[in-house]
């Protein structure tokens, strides 16, 4: 099994979609920035819990329909695949998250999925992206959290390993980005390039922090 | 087997007579390349002979919308016919590779010697003519030479098409392809029982399953023979570029690198019409058509190329 695209085209083609949707790419970048320091901080109140599930809802809706429907679709079929299934989970999030809250990310009492948690996220945040630099990846073509699946996913699972709530219901919205774990240790093995795997291992230690998380609900 | 420049089309040998024109400006290798008889190889069906090595675009010609890699990719292609390549071989299934070659395609000054091949690969009747004319629009043509069914997908149906399409015009030959040797005997019930031009399945100097069934059916069936994954990908390079060639390889089989001792040993079976590699590195595009001149194997030294490649 090979993709059908190398990863020289794959930094090529992000670079014209950063460029394409700058603004949007900007704007969500700052404000996934703002959603893990508020989570970092310890939210205060519904609506800051709102924020944080709408950034996240946003993040989903924007790696589904601009990048894998946009962007990636006319590099990979399976991307039309992926596409509906990020969409599906932005209405999820939005559902659960921002509309009527059942998961909070107030501080609370420390504990390792708390922190844990905190650290994935500001992986999918800031890691990820210096990583990336560090490994010589051009500042135009880097995939940032709220715009690319990626860094969305491995931000995703930690703030859901970070949060309060139901133990089912965070398990249910790490499904997609389990899945798309799934599918970077795929890339990361057919394109050869490790970093990849970050995102599946992210979203494992996320699973693995929320079934251990014994945090009075 | 035959193996001569006479029956060239008119554009293939005014191709080639432009290759030797230019050949100063590309150098020595090319105006060898240019003056010497290249290996063709003749479509069954019509006789029409066509060069024994072209190209695929799989992952090499997918590069979306990027003026810089689509401009490296036309240098490719300019490459590829100054040194007598023939067909191009892509599919709707390569992402952004047909929009690309259609892109090089149009701004190339000769395409003479193009043989223009790609596939069908969806369900149903409608989005398959859907498919095909979106096709003809990418590589902007009114007619497809090789029109072929993708894997096999929904060959029924699109069999019933493209053999309409053919009758109308718009394909001159029709086809099936499978890859890695997957639904072979589907593949051989579909050579014996369909009227076929063409078919296109794997075959290596690793992978030669196809030289007990396929290849012979082929032969008596006349149907022409495209041969995908000539490097396994890009495996046989990985697995074997670090070993020496064998001291006989150049006088024997007329290979002075890794490249043409892959392609040669495919394109001296006497059922294969074409190999297609695919690469997006003129150096690699230069090796891989150095295959098109020079000696070929004779059965004896096929057997000993295989024999070598399994024993390194």
């Amino acid at each position: 099994m090979m993709l059908p695209y190398t990863i020289e085209v794959f930094f090529a083609a992000m670079g014209r979609y950063n460029a394409q949707y700058a603004v949007l790419v900007a704007l969500l970048a700052a404000l996934s920035l703002s959603a893990f320091v508020l989570a970092v901080r310890g939210t205060r109140g519904a609506w800051q819990d709102r924020a944080v599930g709408s950034v996240l809802a946003a993040g989903a809706l924007m790696s589904g329909w601009a990048h894998q429907w946009g962007l990636m679709a006319g590099l990979n079929f399976m991307a039309g695949v992926y596409a509906p299934v990020w969409i599906a989970q932005a209405i999820v999030l939005a559902g659960t998250l921002a509309l009527r809250p059942q998961i909070s990310f107030f501080a609370g009492p420390r504990g390792a999925a708390r922190t844990g948690g905190l650290i994935l996220a500001g992986l999918g945040v800031l890691g990820h992206p210096l990583a990336l630099l560090a490994l010589g990846t051009a500042p135009a073509s880097l995939p940032l959290a709220g715009s690319a699946p990626d860094p969305t996913a491995i931000l995703t699972a930690g703030l859901l390993a970070a949060a309060r709530g139901p133990r089912w219901l965070r398990l249910v919205l790490l499904l997609v980005p389990l899945a798309w774990g799934g599918v970077a240790a795929t890339s990361a093995y057919l394109l050869a390039f490790p970093l990849d795997y970050a995102v599946g291992a992210a979203a494992l230690m996320a699973l693995a922090l929320i079934l251990l998380d014994d945090r009075r609900r | 087997m035959s193996d001569t420049a006479t029956g060239w089309t008119r554009r293939r040998f005014l191709a080639t007579t432009a290759g030797a024109a230019l050949a100063p400006a590309f150098g020595p290798e090319l105006a060898r390349a240019a003056a010497e008889s290249i290996h063709t190889r003749p479509i069954p069906a019509t006789g029409e002979r066509i060069p024994a090595v072209g190209m695929g675009t799989w992952i090499t010609f997918n590069v979306g919308g990027d003026t810089e890699l689509r401009r490296h990719r036309k240098r490719i292609l300019e490459e590829f016919f100054a040194r007598g390549g023939g067909m191009i071989d892509s599919s709707p299934m390569y992402g952004s590779s047909e929009e690309v070659v259609g892109w090089c395609l149009d701004r190339m000054d000769n395409t003479d010697g193009l043989v223009s091949a790609t596939k069908v690969w969806t369900r149903g009747m409608a989005d398959g003519e859907q498919q095909m004319a979106r096709s003809r629009e990418l590589w902007g043509l009114d007619t497809f030479d090789v029109m072929q069914v993708h894997n096999l997908v929904d060959w029924r149906t699109h069999l019933k098409t493209l053999r309409a399409h053919k009758d109308q015009g718009k394909v001159r030959y029709i086809g099936v392809t499978t890859s890695h040797g997957s639904r072979h005997d589907e593949l051989e019930g579909i050579m014996r029982n369909e009227p076929l031009d063409f078919v296109q399945f794997t075959y290596n100097v690793v992978d030669r399953w196809a030289e007990d069934r396929l290849l012979p059916l082929a032969h008596e069936r006349g149907i022409a023979v495209i041969v995908n994954r000539p490097y396994k990908r890009k495996a046989l390079f990985h697995r074997y570029q670090s070993e020496p060639l064998p001291d006989w390889a150049a006088a024997e089989a007329g290979a002075t690198n890794w490249a043409e001792f892959f392609l040669k040993f495919i394109i001296s079976h006497p059922a294969v019409t074409c190999a297609i590699p695919a690469t997006s590195q003129i150096p690699h595009m230069q090796e891989n058509m150095g295959a098109l001149t020079g000696p070929l194997p004779d059965q004896p030294t096929r057997q000993k190329m295989a024999r070598y490649v399994a024993e390194l």
